[in-house]
């Protein structure tokens, strides 16, 4: 756990950007890059492009997957495991439950 | 699918329309209002897999419309979307219309800008529940947005006729135009161009209030919730059994009870050599389906249909995806199960949803594995019999329902099981990725989903019954009507496999049963009851009393109860289920899997219990 919470820390302070899976619940942030190229034309099919807006609106009740608000409109459940190809720099922090 | 019907077939070729869309934008009801059809709707994406096509006539010209599977793209591999890629690529000098949801019209957009640059201009925009968006307070400019596309826009709500009737007109008025549009030759904008200019020309059209609400809604944060998430969805399903247990009980007394009365009358009038066979055998049989399956079928399956048009059933696969991920599966698996709840054959129909061909071939095995709604009563039955005799009166209602509970979960955990057991032996290969989408809820139309599934579910799957049924009800009565040395011919065909059945803690009838109710799960309980009754009659074995009496004549225990129970939910597909697993996959090793696996697991089962029983007789 302190391993993860210093490597987010290193990350964020790079460049801003982390992976989509550490997104907090009810924060939004922008999508900067998809990482795995093999997943990269699926994801976008499904809406997940760069440049689009996504928050992160609830986890089911085993934590994984999670369902992000795409655009504003549509919901759309990653699992943990794929949201971690996703690069995102975050917009809008927002502290608890949405 | 065939839906078009013959007589419409004239001189004049009908004028080519095609319906694309997001999924989830109401497509299917959209296409059922233009052409007058019923095909299914559900709250949730990939319920419509395969093209479906109707025609319509508006202003003396003929239009053939075809519906396409909802896709996000329509460049894409995806074996739910290709379908819809193919037919467009074939409709050349066709219209397109364009669905889009008002309240997520950039998705629209971008969808109607990448079909715009790869079909070229072709097509309609037409902007659905637009109710729902005024609700919300947003304003669409749809001359603007039908200036910036370039095609003409509409803005409607599927469920008023008008709206329609506008739609037609729009498409009639400028078919001609559109359908002589070339597709455009240079080069394609990649997702993100294509995403910034749908925002672009969305965010100009519409005028929405700044603090729009969005799509997480407090329901989410319930029913995915860590504490009450899983609790609410088989608190809702318990629900559900028990409406359909307590309300089927009596319309099912009444049915029986006037059958019962029927039958001297009707066996007035039937010339005697015929008595048996037509009265006792294809009436008995018939009335037993009818005044049996059909109440908890008309209770049960219309509240289903009412959860899964609310959009509550992706939800579910959502909660339990983690649990299919354990088993190398992914949550849509769920949806396919519950669609076999209602039939087998439809649920290996909607294994095309799934996300790769390893899951596909699993799925389809174990699909079988959940009872079918022809099982469903004969669980109901059983379990009212055997369970809510043993627990006093005032819980002998709700007992029952916890028994059919508790081996509906059971059938889960099985296929679950045996999905962990494919994917780690015979199928493997990697874990595919698992993206859903999670539709809005909708209110459901209550009224007409009521009618709409009674229609083509209930009274579809309770016609197929009877038409087994009928035959095989006659052919029954002769094996039982037929001496063979001094014995009728079920009775010696039991007696054959009566060691067998001994084994596994039932007996030769039931066994005889399962097989002769190959063609339809739902004439094991009428068979099994002619068998008993030997004589050839179905004692008039209508209400549950009376078959209770039969049952335990014929020596039947608490241990042959659960085992027939385990058998139900666990023997081997229906001839229908065979059929339709072979057309999917063309795949003879995925048939006989899918014919073994069952088998194997209920065979297996019955010999534990068995064993356990005698276990605890010796320690007794």
């Amino acid at each position: 756990m302190v391993i993860e919470m210093r490597d987010l820390m290193f990350l964020s302070e790079k460049n801003g950007e982390f992976p989509l899976d550490k997104l907090s619940r009810g924060s939004t942030a922008v999508i900067t890059e998809i990482k795995a190229a093999a997943a990269a034309a699926r994801l976008a099919e499904m809406g997940f492009v760069p440049g689009e807006t996504v928050q992160n609106g609830f986890t089911s009740p085993a934590g994984d997957p999670t369902a992000y608000l795409l655009g504003g409109c549509s919901l759309v459940a990653l699992r943990n495991n794929e949201a971690k190809n996703i690069s995102v720099r975050i917009i809008a922090e927002q502290k608890g439950a949405l | 699918m065939k839906l078009t019907s013959f007589k419409q077939k004239r001189a004049a070729e009908p004028r080519r329309l095609y319906l694309l869309g997001n999924p989830n934008v109401g497509k299917s009801t959209v296409f059922n209002a233009m052409t007058g059809l019923r095909q299914h709707t559900g709250n949730w994406s990939g319920k419509t897999v395969d093209a479906a096509s109707g025609k319509y006539t508006y202003n003396d010209r003929e239009y053939e419309l075809t519906d396409l599977p909802g896709t996000h793209s329509v460049n894409s591999g995806f074996s739910e979307e290709s379908v819809a890629a193919r037919s467009i690529a074939r409709g050349n000098g066709a219209v397109t219309l364009i669905l889009a949801d008002a309240a997520a019209l950039k998705r629209g957009v971008a969808l109607a800008l990448e079909f715009l640059e790869n079909n070229g201009g072709g097509a309609v925009l037409c902007v659905n529940f637009c109710d729902i968006a005024e609700r919300r307070g947003i304003k669409i400019n749809f001359e603007k947005l039908s200036e910036a596309l370039g095609i003409p826009t509409v803005g409607i709500t599927a469920k008023k006729r008008g709206d329609i009737k506008r739609l037609k007109e729009l498409t009639d008025k400028n078919y001609d135009i559109l359908s002589k549009r070339a597709a455009p030759q240079g080069p394609r904008s990649t997702a993100e161009e294509l995403l910034k200019r749908a925002a672009e020309i969305s965010n100009e059209c519409t005028e929405a209030p700044t603090a729009a609400s969005s799509p997480c809604c407090a329901a989410d944060r319930v029913l995915t919730s860590r504490i009450f998430g899983i609790p609410i969805m088989l608190l809702f399903f318990a629900g559900i059994l028990w409406l359909t247990i307590e309300g089927a009980n009596y319309p099912s007394e009444l049915l029986s009870r006037l059958f019962a009365h029927i039958k001297p009358y009707l066996a007035a009038y039937v010339p005697s050599p015929l008595k048996g066979i037509l009265v006792d055998g294809i009436y008995g049989t018939v009335t037993w389906i009818v005044a049996v399956m059909l109440p908890p079928m008309a209770i049960f399956f219309p509240l289903f249909t009412l959860l899964e048009d609310a959009g509550f059933l992706p939800r579910i696969a959502f909660n339990l995806d983690r649990c299919y991920a354990r088993c190398g599966m992914s949550g849509k698996q769920c949806l396919t199960q519950c669609m076999g709840l209602g039939c087998n054959a439809v649920g290996v129909c909607g294994c095309r949803i799934m996300p790769d061909e390893k899951q596909r071939t699993i799925a389809v095995i174990t699909n079988s594995l959940i009872p079918c709604n022809g099982r469903f009563a004969i669980l109901i039955s059983l379990s009212a019999i055997f369970i809510g005799g043993m627990v006093p009166d005032r819980l002998a209602g709700l007992m029952p329902m916890l028994c059919v509970l508790a081996l509906i979960c059971l059938a889960f955990a099985v296929s679950g099981g045996a999905s962990l057991f494919f994917s780690k032996t015979l199928f493997r290969g990697s874990e595919a990725a698992f993206a859903m989408e999670l539709p809005e809820y909708r209110r459901p139309e209550i009224l007409k989903t009521l009618a709409v599934s009674l229609v083509t579910r209930t009274i579809k799957i309770v016609g197929r019954a009877i038409l087994v049924s009928a035959p095989i009800g006659a052919v029954i009565w002769l094996l039982a009507n037929m001496y063979v040395g001094g014995v009728p011919a079920l009775t010696r065909l039991s007696l054959l496999l009566d060691p067998a059945g001994r084994l596994i803690g039932v007996d030769g009838f039931i066994l005889l049963a399962f097989i002769l109710s190959l063609p339809a799960n739902e004439i094991t309980m009428p068979i099994l009851i002619m068998g008993y009754t030997a004589a050839g009659a179905m004692a008039d074995a209508g209400s549950l009393a009376d078959l209770s009496a039969l049952l335990e004549q014929n020596g039947w225990t608490l241990l042959t109860a659960v085992n027939m129970m385990i058998l139900t939910l666990f023997h081997w597909p229906c001839a229908t289920t065979l059929i339709t697993i072979y057309k999917e996959t063309k795949s003879p090793k995925t048939l006989a899997l899918s014919f073994l696996t069952p088998c194997v697991i209920g065979i297996t089962l019955c010999l534990i219990t068995k064993l356990l029983t005698k276990a605890v007789l010796l320690i007794v």
